[in-house]
């Protein structure tokens, strides 16, 4: 599925050559939310089952790293995901990857394995451990940790 | 630096499932600067991670030359890690006094030679076609039988643990003597706790690409964070918590976390196999 009515907007950080993909849409395509995650990226949700205020196009996605979710706040409007994030997928295409509750992937951490993701980081259930809903500030696959 | 050693007692079985059998337990050595915990050989060590990735590309790759994409993974030294050496065996950050003295709060120099040559890679696989993509993760999971979502339990418990360390009373007495030592390196916006360095006023000082370079004030910052940490009791009193919260909650879970420790070991053996590696090469 691919989204109509959308703005892609691709930012460069600085000197980080991090680039960070926002999908921005009107919110007139419904669809299974995982497919909206880019392959090669991370995708992130403000709430369960990947989606934010209802809209599961409206994710913070990835590549390689994002030292600090605070970034995306400021940049743009919406999502605010620092310490918000909800829901995550990793459709990475060769590593798993790495969640962290604070920047520059310090603190409590998790991991995913490419092509697998957690609908609700509320619950113990899915691929996501428990203790991780709203807590989440920094995330890295693999070797870009 | 010490071992100690819980008397742990119980052997059971549950339908075909065996329950480890305990009758003791050695804690690892207390090492500060690895910042090395109890639950940690409950946990996925990063080399196994980054070993599994591997041998699922090889898979992977196989697959869809069947299916005629000629793409090939970058070569791996699965004999040595590429664990970069700001980062602990399960994948914990470290601050230590030569990190923050040579990248400050930025990641330590890169040791895997073909990172470049996998983002390259891993690019070009975006664009196979999505069921492809989707037939050869079925292939992967044949071919490469390995149980997912291992040492939950271990993250879980050190996520509370972590989380309730900073809380201890000891802690936070040495938090705030740890404020009042960083008074003089002239911060804005000191944060409250060192677990929130660097703060703003340094820009993005944990940013970087492939290796970070640090700049003079963001090592100067991080060698005196690292000094009053030390000077402070905080670092002590915080790995001395954490450990001891951690001691708790692997007595109190042991079995469930010595059958995930089962299962993190098959599944490495998995990977060893696939990747030709015998007992004796596991780096």
């Amino acid at each position: 599925m691919r989204m109509r009515n959308e703005r892609s907007v691709r930012a460069v950080f600085g000197m980080l050559g991090l680039a960070v993909l926002m999908t921005v849409g009107s919110g007139t395509v419904a669809s299974a939310a995982i497919s909206d995650c880019p392959a090669g990226y991370s995708c992130l949700w403000e709430d369960s089952n990947y989606k934010t205020n209802g809209y599961d196009w409206d994710s913070a996605n990835f590549q390689l790293y994002h030292t600090n979710f605070r970034y995306w706040d400021g940049f743009y409007s919406h999502p605010h995901v620092n310490d918000k994030v909800s829901s995550l997928y990793n459709n990475g295409r060769v590593s798993t990857a790495w969640y962290y509750v604070n920047s520059g992937f310090s603190g409590s951490f998790f991991l995913l394995a490419r092509g697998s993701g957690d609908g609700d980081l509320g619950n113990s259930i899915g691929n996501a451990p428990g203790g991780f809903n709203d807590e989440l500030s920094s995330a890295c696959f693999s070797d870009w940790c | 630096m010490w071992t100690t050693t819980l008397i742990l007692m119980g052997t059971t079985a549950t339908g075909c499932v065996a329950e480890p059998s305990i009758t003791e337990l050695d804690l690892p050595e207390q090492n500060i600067e690895q910042w090395t915990l109890p639950l940690d050989a409950y946990m996925p060590p990063w080399d196994d991670v980054t070993r599994s990735d591997y041998a699922r590309n090889i898979v992977m790759a196989e697959c869809l030359n069947e299916r005629g994409y000629d793409v090939e993974p970058p070569w791996r030294d699965v004999n040595n890690s590429t664990r970069r050496a700001h980062i602990n065996p399960v994948g914990r950050q470290l601050f230590t006094e030569e990190l923050a003295s040579e990248h400050a709060y930025g990641r330590a120099t890169n040791t895997f030679e073909n990172i470049e040559e996998q983002q390259v890679y891993s690019e070009g696989l975006n664009n196979v076609d999505d069921s492809t993509w989707t037939s050869c993760v079925q292939v992967e999971n044949e071919r490469l039988p390995l149980i997912q979502n291992v040492g939950f339990e271990a993250t879980e418990l050190a996520a509370q643990a972590s989380s309730q360390a900073v809380q201890d009373a000891a802690v936070i007495e040495a938090r705030d003597t740890w404020r009042e030592c960083m008074l003089d390196v002239g911060l804005p916006d000191l944060p409250r706790t060192p677990e929130e360095m660097p703060p703003a006023s340094l820009g993005d000082a944990r940013d970087g690409a492939v290796d970070d370079i640090a700049d003079p004030r963001e090592i100067e910052v991080a060698t005196q964070d690292f000094t009053c940490r030390v000077s402070s009791g905080y670092r002590d009193a915080l790995y001395e918590v954490e450990w001891d919260l951690q001691v708790d909650s692997l007595r109190d879970n042991i079995v469930e976390l010595e059958l995930a420790r089962s299962t993190l070991e098959s599944n490495r053996d998995v990977v060893n196999e696939a990747l030709g590696l015998t007992s004796d090469e596991q780096g």
